[in-house]
This record gives C-alpha cells, sequence and structure tokens, in this order.
C-alpha cells in the first residue's frame, strides 16, 4: 500500500530525515515510533502530500507521489497532531465543507456528515461552534474529517496523545475498526501501549533515521533480550558464579535479594539457569520469565544508537 | 460564512459607511469649526459643492480604506498557513488555485459592493448636505464604480501579500505599501494609464470639478489630480494583466509553500 524508499527532507542545517525506507502492507495498521523531533511528524506531511521532499520514492498504491499528487488526493486521510479547524464553523458544518471539496453530492454529504459525528460522539456537540471545543474534541472531529472520503489510507499523527484513557481507547477501537474496514492506518505515537494494542508491524525512527521495521512478532523475536528475574529468601551479597559463568547467561543485575538474569538464548539458558540453581546455598522465592514489551525494544532501540 | 461570523463584513461595511455619512456633515461643519477657530478668516474659502465633498470622500476613503483592507483582510491566507487550516481541506482534493480563487472572487465582490455602496451613499448625502451642485445619478454611479474596482485591485493586493509573507502582520504592511506608492507613480508621465490609482484619478474627475478648498489640507489628491489624460483602454488592459499575474504568482506561492504546521517557516 506504501511504500517509501530512501526518503530524505531537511531543513536549512537540520536533516530531519535521512534515507528513510519502509513498506506498509495493505489492511494493516502500521505503528511509526520515535521520540520527539525524531522526524515522524515530517514523514507523514510528505506521505500526506502537504509539504515536498528533497530525495527517495514515496509510492501509494502503486503511486509515485510525487507524480501523481492531485490523483492521490483523496486516497490518503490524514489527522495531524495539532488539527486546525475553522473556529467560526460548527463542526457539522465543518465536514460538509470537507464533503463539499470532496466532490460529495449534497445529499451523500449531509448523511456522512451525521454518520461520522456519531462515530466519533459528536452529534449533540455538532451544531456547536468548533471555535469552544476542548482539545479531544478537536482530535475526534479531525479523526472524522480525515476519513470523510472513506481513504485507503489513513495517517493519523500522535492521535491519543490529548485524550483521556476513555477517549484513548475509543479512538484505538475505531483504529481497529478501520483496519477491519480494509483501511490502511499509518499511526505515529509515543504512547507505546496503544502500539501493542492494535499495531500489526512497526518502524522505529530516531534523529531522521528508521533503526528497525518489521512486524511486532519479529521484532519481538529479534530484539527482545530474555530476561529472568529471580528473587531469594535472602539477600546475597554477590552475583553467583555458578551463574555467570553459565554458557547461556549474557549477564546479570543484583540488586539486594533480587537478581535479573539477560539471556542469549532462553530455552537452552532455562535448563541452564535452573541446574545452577539448584547448586547455590541460598532459597529461591520466585522465578519468572519476564514478558517482553515494544517499550523494552523501543527503549534498547532508542539508547543503543 | 468566514466574513460574516468574523465580522470582516461588519467591520468593512461600519468602516465605509461610517466615513460616507461623515465626509459631507465634516465638511458642512467645517466653517463653523474654523470659525470658532480663526475668527475672521474669509468664508468665502469655505464654501463647499457637493462635487467637491464626493471627491473629499474619495480622498479620504483611498487612505483610510486601503488601511482597512489591508488590516482586516491581511491574514486571509497567511493566518491559514500559519495555523494549517489549510491542511483538510487541501488533503481531502481542494485545490490551491480554487482556494485562491474562491478567496479572491468573494472577498473581491464583497468590497466592491461595500465600497459602491459607500460611494451612494456619501453623494445621496452630500447632495443633501449641499444643494444645488448635483454631478448627477450616473456620474456618481461611474466614479462609484470606478472606486469599487480599485479598492477589488486592492483586495488581489492583499490577498498577494498574504501569499507572499507568512506574517499576517507582514503581509498588511507590505500591501499597504504597494498601495501608497502607486500615486507617486501615478505621477510620471505615462503611468498613470497602467497602475491601479488611476482609477482613483477618474473616479475623480467623473464627477467634474468641485469647488470649495479645506484650509491647510493641501493637494493630496494632486498626484492623480494633474497630468495626462487616463485611457480607459489602456488602464483596464494593463489592470487585467496585473491582476492575472498576481493571481498567477499566488496560486504558484500556495502551491509550492508548506502548509503544514511547523513544516518550516518560508
Amino acid at each position: 500500500m506504501l511504500n517509501v524508499e530512501a526518503l530524505s527532507k531537511s531543513y536549512a542545517q537540520t536533516r530531519a530525515l535521512r534515507e528513510v525506507t519502509f513498506q506498509v502492507t495493505s489492511g494493516q495498521v502500521f505503528g511509526f515510533l520515535g521520540p520527539n523531533g525524531a522526524g515522524k511528524t515530517t514523514a507523514m506531511n510528505i506521505i500526506a502530500g502537504l509539504i515536498e521532499f528533497d530525495s527517495g520514492t514515496v509510492t501509494i498504491d502503486g503511486m509515485d507521489l510525487r507524480r501523481n499528487r492531485s490523483g492521490l488526493r483523496g486516497v490518503v486521510g490524514y489527522l495531524p497532531e495539532s488539527p486546525a479547524f475553522y473556529g467560526y464553523m460548527t463542526a457539522r458544518e465543518y465536514l460538509l465543507f470537507i464533503g463539499d471539496v470532496s466532490g460529495l453530492t449534497p445529499a451523500a454529504n449531509r448523511a456522512r456528515a451525521d454518520e461520522l459525528l456519531d462515530t466519533v460522539g459528536l452529534t449533540e456537540a455538532g451544531r456547536r461552534r468548533i471555535g469552544g471545543y476542548s482539545r479531544g474534541m478537536k482530535q475526534r472531529l479531525g479523526m472524522a474529517a480525515a476519513i470523510y472520503n472513506r481513504p485507503r489510507l489513513l495517517l493519523l499523527d500522535e492521535p491519543t496523545s490529548a485524550l483521556d484513557p476513555q477517549g484513548r481507547l475509543d479512538v484505538i477501537t475505531l483504529v481497529a475498526r478501520m483496519r477491519d474496514a480494509g483501511m490502511t492506518v499509518f499511526l505515529s505515537t509515543h504512547i507505546l501501549a496503544d502500539v501493542e494494542r492494535v499495531c500489526d508491524s512497526v518502524a522505529i525512527i530516531k534523529d531522521g533515521v528508521v533503526v528497525a521495521a518489521d512486524s511486532m512478532a519479529r521484532l519481538r523475536e529479534r530484539y527482545i533480550q530474555p530476561v529472568v528475574d529471580i528473587v531469594f529468601d535472602r539477600a546475597l551479597e554477590s552475583v553467583p558464579a555458578e551463574i555467570t559463568s553459565a554458557s547461556h547467561v549474557d549477564r546479570a543485575a543484583l540488586d539486594g535479594d533480587r537478581l535479573s538474569v539477560f539471556m542469549r538464548d532462553l530455552e537452552p539458558g532455562k535448563r541452564e539457569l535452573l541446574h545452577a540453581l539448584a547448586s547455590l546455598d541460598a532459597g529461591v522465592a520466585s522465578y519468572s520469565v519476564r514478558q517482553p514489551s515494544l517499550e523494552d525494544i523501543f527503549v534498547r532501540l532508542v539508547n543503543s544508537r | 460564512m468566514e466574513s460574516s461570523r468574523q465580522s470582516k463584513y461588519l467591520i468593512l461595511g461600519a468602516f465605509f459607511g461610517f466615513f460616507a455619512l461623515s465626509t459631507p456633515i465634516m465638511l458642512k461643519l467645517m466653517p463653523s469649526i474654523i470659525e470658532s477657530q480663526m475668527p475672521g478668516f474669509p468664508k468665502e474659502l469655505m464654501e463647499f459643492d457637493a462635487v467637491y465633498s464626493v471627491q473629499n470622500y474619495i480622498k479620504n476613503i483611498y487612505q483610510l480604506g486601503n488601511m482597512a483592507i489591508a488590516f482586516v483582510l491581511m491574514g486571509v491566507l497567511a493566518d491559514e498557513r500559519l495555523q494549517g487550516k489549510l491542511v483538510y481541506p487541501v488533503s481531502q482534493g481542494a485545490s490551491m488555485a480554487g482556494v485562491v480563487g474562491a478567496k479572491l472572487v468573494h472577498y473581491g465582490a464583497a468590497v466592491s459592493a461595500i465600497v459602491f455602496a459607500g460611494a451612494m451613499l456619501n453623494y445621496y448625502y452630500s447632495v443633501v448636505l449641499f444643494p444645488g451642485s448635483d454631478p448627477g445619478v450616473a456620474a456618481a454611479a461611474r466614479s462609484a464604480g470606478l472606486l469599487a474596482a480599485y479598492f477589488a485591485t486592492r483586495v488581489v493586493i492583499v490577498v498577494f501579500a498574504s501569499a507572499l509573507f507568512a506574517k499576517p502582520l507582514a503581509a498588511g504592511l507590505a500591501a499597504l505599501v504597494a498601495s501608497y506608492v502607486e500615486p507617486i507613480m501615478a505621477s510620471l508621465p505615462r503611468w498613470k494609464s497602467i497602475v491601479a490609482y488611476g482609477l482613483v484619478d477618474a473616479a475623480n474627475k467623473s464627477l467634474g470639478t468641485g469647488t470649495g478648498t479645506i484650509p491647510g489640507a493641501g493637494a493630496m489628491m494632486a498626484a492623480g489630480g494633474k497630468g495626462s489624460e487616463i485611457n480607459g483602454w489602456v488602464l483596464a488592459a494593463a489592470l487585467a494583466v496585473q491582476v492575472a499575474v498576481l493571481v498567477s504568482v499566488t496560486i504558484w506561492r500556495m502551491k509550492s509553500v508548506e502548509i503544514a504546521p511547523g513544516a518550516g517557516a518560508q
């Protein structure tokens, strides 16, 4: 659906994107992660056709962005991080205006506006001026505007950052519904729990460079170092030599009675570790394999380069 | 909707309406005011007629109307770029030519209508307050039409400046400078027929010659009021070319600048 190849963009002396490459498969929710200032919004503005880029190619649905800019309008829906509206309009008037520029017939436009106001929970507020809306309400209206003409690729830039937990859940549920309806969703966020909940694939960007791009399952497989957490019945003075000398153990960190063992290979390492623990004179109060999270991958990748 | 809910019509209407009414009233009161300030000032120097009253309005409205239009409309594109308001319409299929064209047509028509109505209102009150020197409805309408056409070209200038500058105030000031430089250009030989200020000059002359003078006011309309006659066809053609060029550059500029918020200031 979306193919980004060696995309580069600079602002004066700042290189916002450096040879960024990733692919988004049709019908997926693709998470685009990175710390603030990593280049996420720049990449999204380029894909939305709003800003130019220096080099590289962006292909959407088989069409080159540079050559088909006008043809791709309507294929891509975009929710910016801070959506800006005409504050003097009501939400319904704004959606009708978006429908007008999208070329909908008046009857279809009215029906679509009412349907989407209902979808994003703004039916009652829809007749009030947008100028009086909260940030969360504007975000929901932005979502309605972004999906108004049923785009095949939906770009969402930090859609949940301004929302309360219920609002976040509503948006994530809506994103999942969009995917189920066949839409491809490109989701930029730094709320990793949202990504874990809804994304199929992920790219992690840091300082304008993609440091990892793969499916969630393969990222976990590839980047998460298995960790076994052991709690002893008493505090230890140092990490036992039986554990550090085990061939599948990479390193171990001791904090009183708690020991975290970082494994090179979990499956054979677990058996080896149990043998080593059995040979110690300290009792084991608990033993658990830490569940890998996207946060672990993110922190590891972002901090390691 | 934008204009009415942001009170832009109201501001422009009130502005032009106020001066349309106040100019002949002030002119009527002028002899009494001067007499109270300067006892013994010869009264015969303060006899005005309706033509002079309307011409006085044209002079005032040229100076102040440019300011009003520049400052009311200076954010028409700059503000939308700055705040990212064009992101949704453009990403949903609106063409930049359509956005610029809609604003130009809308504001151009609205400003022309307001200016025309203001000028006719001024003509009516001038004739009421200074009876016996009516230039005629046809001449007044022709003058009002020329004035309305002039201010329509100011809308094009302001919208152009608004596309050129990211900050609305910079756009407003640039449009003002352009408008105030024109009378100087119009004073040069043969230039009067190719700059929009020629319309103001023609609006003045179409009323005939007025009687009266305001002490101390000087020759504010001197640049346009003297020199060679304006060739209407040449002026129309020159303005058409200028408007076409400005509109094309405005559209090109809006297509080439980055309209996403935070996308790098230009």
